[in-house]
């Protein structure tokens, strides 16, 4: 009893906060096993910090813990069959899905309609640029939170999880780069970088010798937006905030090439 | 999808001490009338919070909640909305639903 309220209020608090998570619930387990795991048991995967309850058996919740990532990127329910031992265990992962969080890197044009667009579709932003004469309240009224640090220092201090979205737009490759080589391994949902075709072989090869891994740079998206011909700043939001609610409502898309 | 409004439905039912179940649709076949991952809490008057599709399925439901609710044991429940006698009450859907019936509370 105090177990589960436990495991709701942590779930509530999750939602509340806007934090990604995972509710696994134990739905069946088979006769020899019923010893250790129970139908009903739960654990509330997080990743931003500890998870709260416990299945039972630690092989079944690291087994599940892998699970939980495909779940969200999924971002739907699944029903999991678990063959261990001599028995099984069938586990129920839900999603506990935050709003989308659109951190914007790089205050200038493209930024700022990023910005605009984005609160209107309803998502929380961030943005971050090095000059206080971009990274200001008077370009970015609506933004949640604007801020004016370097980007190092800036990168230090966000929280990137599943339901991070990147936009790395800054005004110039060398901080393009910086800021991809920061982000490329984080858990974000989606990851997008502007520029030409050649600039973006140029920062993919890079970190390819630097030794990112092949499948790192892969989800890039780049150059960032659906393909829809666009070229003024507003015309390239609009193909950037329909490529991300494609990743968002979808999933990411197996990318070809 | 988790529902803000029925997480805070289980939450104050917890902290009450009443008993009710929790019962979730887990996985579909064919044509049915909640997706996966659709929840409702059944109350032992017979009340459902939430919904998990109306009609004569949410019936044959919430009759098995209440058995579960007495037994005290989970239960997943086979709904097989293909059969024949389903299309003469009316149940249009025509799928299959397994639907976690779980005791909560008390």
């Amino acid at each position: 009893m105090a177990i589960l309220l436990a495991f709701y209020r942590a779930l509530q608090q999750a939602l509340e906060e806007n934090r990604a998570a995972v509710a696994a619930r134990i739905l069946q387990v088979s006769p020899e096993l019923r010893g250790f795991l129970q139908p009903g048991a739960r654990k509330l995967y997080c990743f931003s910090g500890p998870g709260v309850g416990e299945l039972g058996d630690k092989e079944t919740e690291e087994i599940i813990a892998s699970q939980a990532e495909e779940v969200l990127k999924a971002r739907k329910p699944q029903l999991v069959h678990v063959p261990l031992g001599k028995g099984w265990v069938d586990v129920f992962l839900e999603p506990v899905l935050p709003e989308p969080h659109l951190l914007i890197l790089g205050g200038g044009h493209v930024g700022q309609k990023v910005a605009t667009l984005a609160k209107e579709v309803g998502y929380r932003v961030t943005v971050v640029d090095d000059r206080p004469e971009f990274a200001n309240r008077q370009l970015f009224p609506q933004a949640d939170e604007v801020i004016c640090e370097s980007f190092a220092s800036a990168l230090d201090k966000i929280l990137i999880d599943p339901s991070t979205y990147i936009v790395i737009v800054t005004r110039g490759h060398r901080h393009d780069y910086y800021c991809l080589r920061r982000v490329i391994s984080s858990p974000a949902a989606y990851i997008g970088m502007i520029g030409s075709s050649r600039k973006v072989k140029g920062i993919m090869e890079g970190l390819a010798a630097e030794g990112v891994p092949r499948e790192r740079l892969a989800r890039v998206h780049a150059p960032i937006g659906l393909d829809i011909g666009a070229e003024t700043p507003a015309e390239i939001a609009v193909s950037i905030l329909a490529e991300i609610i494609q990743v968002y409502r979808q999933g990411e898309q197996v990318k070809s090439g | 999808m988790m529902d803000r409004k029925l997480i805070q439905d289980i939450v104050n039912l917890l902290e009450q001490g009443k008993a009710f179940v929790l019962a979730t649709i887990v996985r579909t076949r064919g044509s049915t009338p909640r997706e996966v991952g659709t929840s409702a809490i059944i109350l032992p008057d017979g009340r459902i919070l939430g919904t998990l599709g109306g009609g004569c399925a949410e019936a044959e439901i919430r009759q098995r909640a209440l058995e579960v609710l007495r037994k005290r044991e989970p239960e997943l429940f086979r709904l097989d909305l293909t059969a024949d006698v389903a299309e003469g009450e009316g149940m249009v859907c025509g799928g299959i639903m397994d639907v976690f019936l779980e005791p909560m509370g008390g």
